[in-house]
């Protein structure tokens, strides 16, 4: 039997302490895309606590047709998606067709990774320009290389296919890269 | 809006440069040539978020999720307690409303009681007194 069929059975059944554990190897990943969908720390508190309070009324429909992850993060995504339209905040800019500069781009842009890493400055420039992302582009960069989640989960946490999780990924990346060289003054 | 199509060669080319910096920042690929700015992104990427989980709190939630559930539990028996008030009052309005009415037929029912004391309902009374009279004798005998 998988780890997660024996932790859902053990809440199911009221054993003591399994709820606290199933939310103790979840929270973060619940925490990282409420955070990065709404941002406002009060809001993701308590936006995490109706996720979980949802995934222990409704355990008992999860049909282990995906892993328990996606699942809990599906719920996340959707309180974080309902609290965003209730305060009408769009998930994502109209304009998505910023990557078209490609050629601008080269692939050695001559600056010194440690020397730049070590630039205080710079590293809250870019995690500032991390933040000022739409709410779906941070949230998926998040769950992709925070949380290390694989495209196709983070599609069933979403409900979006692959591949525009993936066009998604890269241009919000190539947007923070271009950032980077306008800030460095090493754009060819 | 929300589905994109699918990347161009020249920038499926990029995405594999995204993901090779991805890769060695994840200490799963040795350094190659690849954009430093993507290392950078990456890096800062893999940074854990300015605001943590607040202390404690899987404990607080499973509490207040078995709390909430037991709440839900208690449910059913409100409602049959509820339901028994419902009731209690629908009858004791029936009385208010038609106790009148009802009363006068018993009343009016009563004058034929006394026919149980002639003929079969007297013999019925008299053989159910006979049958009794030798325990109550007994008893009265023992307690003597």
């Amino acid at each position: 039997m998988n780890a997660d069929r024996v932790l859902v059975e053990a809440v199911l059944a009221r054993r003591a302490g399994a709820f606290e554990r199933l939310v103790a190897e979840h929270q973060g990943l619940c925490w990282h895309i409420l955070q990065r969908l709404v941002r406002h720390p009060e809001d993701t508190r308590e936006l995490c606590q109706e996720t979980f309070l949802r995934v222990h009324q409704y355990l008992h429909q999860y049909r282990y047709e995906s892993a328990l992850k996606s699942w809990i993060g599906r719920i996340a995504y959707a309180v974080g998606l309902r609290h965003l339209e209730k305060k009408q905040v769009p998930l994502l800019e109209s304009d998505t067709g910023e990557a078209a500069d490609l050629a601008l781009l080269q692939e050695s842009d001559g600056f010194d990774l440690e020397t730049a890493w070590a630039d205080a400055q710079l590293r809250e420039r870019l995690h500032a320009a991390i933040d000022a992302l739409p709410p779906l582009q941070r949230t998926l960069l998040t769950m992709y290389h925070l949380d290390e989640l694989a495209i196709p989960e983070i599609a069933q946490i979403c409900g979006l296919p692959a591949g525009t999780i993936k066009s998604h990924l890269f241009r919000s990346r190539l947007r923070l890269r271009e950032l980077l060289q306008n800030r460095l003054g090493v754009c060819a | 809006m929300m589905t994109l199509p699918p990347l161009s060669p020249e920038q499926e080319h990029e995405w594999a440069l995204q993901q090779r910096a991805l890769d060695i920042e994840g200490g799963r690929a040795d350094a190659e040539p690849v954009p430093v700015s993507y290392r950078l992104v990456a890096r800062a990427l893999r940074e854990p978020l300015p605001i943590g989980l607040p202390a404690g709190f899987a404990r607080r939630i499973a509490r207040r999720a078995e709390r909430a559930a037991l709440l839900d539990a208690r449910w059913p028996q409100r409602w049959i307690v509820v339901l028994l008030l419902v009731l209690s009052a629908l009858v004791v309005a029936g009385f208010m409303l038609e106790g009148a009415g009802w009363l006068a037929g018993l009343l009016a029912a009563l004058p034929s009681l006394p026919r149980l004391f002639n003929g079969w309902g007297l013999l019925l009374l008299l053989g159910i007194g006979a049958a009794r009279w030798p325990l109550v004798r007994g008893a009265s005998s023992g307690k003597q």
